[in-house]
């Protein structure tokens, strides 16, 4: 990657007043904020408009962000927090703000089975398992990284991944030498 | 090598690497909100200024009344290449796009 290609020069150039700086910023990390609030949201077209505020949000607060290599995270927080006070407002605002969706080609294909069973699975968990699991089983993160993002003890996160695991795996059926 | 079996679950559920369409929808609520903050400082600013004048129109009415007339026309044409350089400041740095209408009399 180069020096300009970097979240830090890209967050610089943002913060600068460049649009495409932050259009890169939206590409290079829309992949892993949107999966993350499609597994803690229930219904896909609310997590994508969670991401959508999550950006938005990160553009409006883009000079408080400390440490801009590290703006990942950073919007994950942001996503995390959003989410936790969607469920005040989702349900009035789910037809205006999806309106966007219905001109994407494929929006209303059905989600694979596998896909479908993970929704319902990870339905059956509490929201702060759900993140957990979400960004240490899906997502790669760290316990302590997890811990940060979710602004919880480092054990209370190690603790819902494991339970949340355990779970997954007893409501999915899936033996743990499966492969 | 170990591969967790939960991770082809995690794997279908994934966003798209790239998408155009939310890119598009982002970037459009974000030109939005720069509309809207810029309305709101021009409206604060512009009802500052509105305050300010109601405050000195005692002493600015002093001050007309005993200019001489060919001061208060320099001062008119002064106002107004003033007003015409904001607004074409306005429009040089605009962004958003103005309506076709406006365009075409461009």
């Amino acid at each position: 990657m180069s020096a300009h290609g970097t979240d830090a020069a890209l967050v610089a150039a943002a913060r600068a007043g460049s649009d495409n700086a932050f259009a890169r910023l939206v590409d290079r990390h829309q992949q892993a904020v949107r999966s993350f609030l499609r597994r803690v949201c229930r219904h896909e077209a609310d997590a994508d408009d969670l991401a959508q505020e999550t950006f938005l949000a990160a553009w409006t607060s883009l000079r408080t962000l400390d440490k801009p290599e590290r703006v990942r995270s950073w919007l994950f927080g942001i996503a995390w927090r959003r989410a936790q006070g969607m469920a005040r407002s989702m349900s009035r605002s789910r037809q205006r703000e999806t309106d966007w969706q219905e001109e994407r080609p494929g929006h209303d294909q059905p989600g694979t089975e596998m896909n479908i069973a993970m929704q319902q699975a990870l339905a059956q968990l509490p929201p702060d398992q759900r993140a957990a699991v979400a960004l240490c089983l899906a997502g790669d993160w760290s316990h302590a990284d997890a811990a940060q993002i979710l602004e919880m003890p480092l054990g209370t996160v190690k603790s819902h991944v494991s339970r949340g695991r355990a779970r997954l795996v007893e409501i999915l059926g899936v033996r743990e030498d499966d492969h | 090598m170990t591969t967790d079996p939960l991770k082809a679950f995690f794997e279908a559920g994934e966003a798209p690497v790239v998408d155009q369409a939310f890119r598009a929808a982002t970037m459009q609520r974000i030109a939005q909100r720069r509309l809207h903050l810029g309305l709101a400082r021009a409206a604060l600013a512009g009802l500052v200024v509105f305050v300010a004048l109601l405050l000195l129109r005692p002493i600015l009415v002093i001050l007309v009344l005993n200019l001489p007339a060919s001061f208060g026309q320099a001062v008119l044409m002064l106002a107004a290449t003033g007003l015409l350089a904001l607004a074409g400041y306005y429009l040089a740095t605009r962004t958003v796009p103005l309506p076709a209408w406006v365009q075409r009399l461009l």
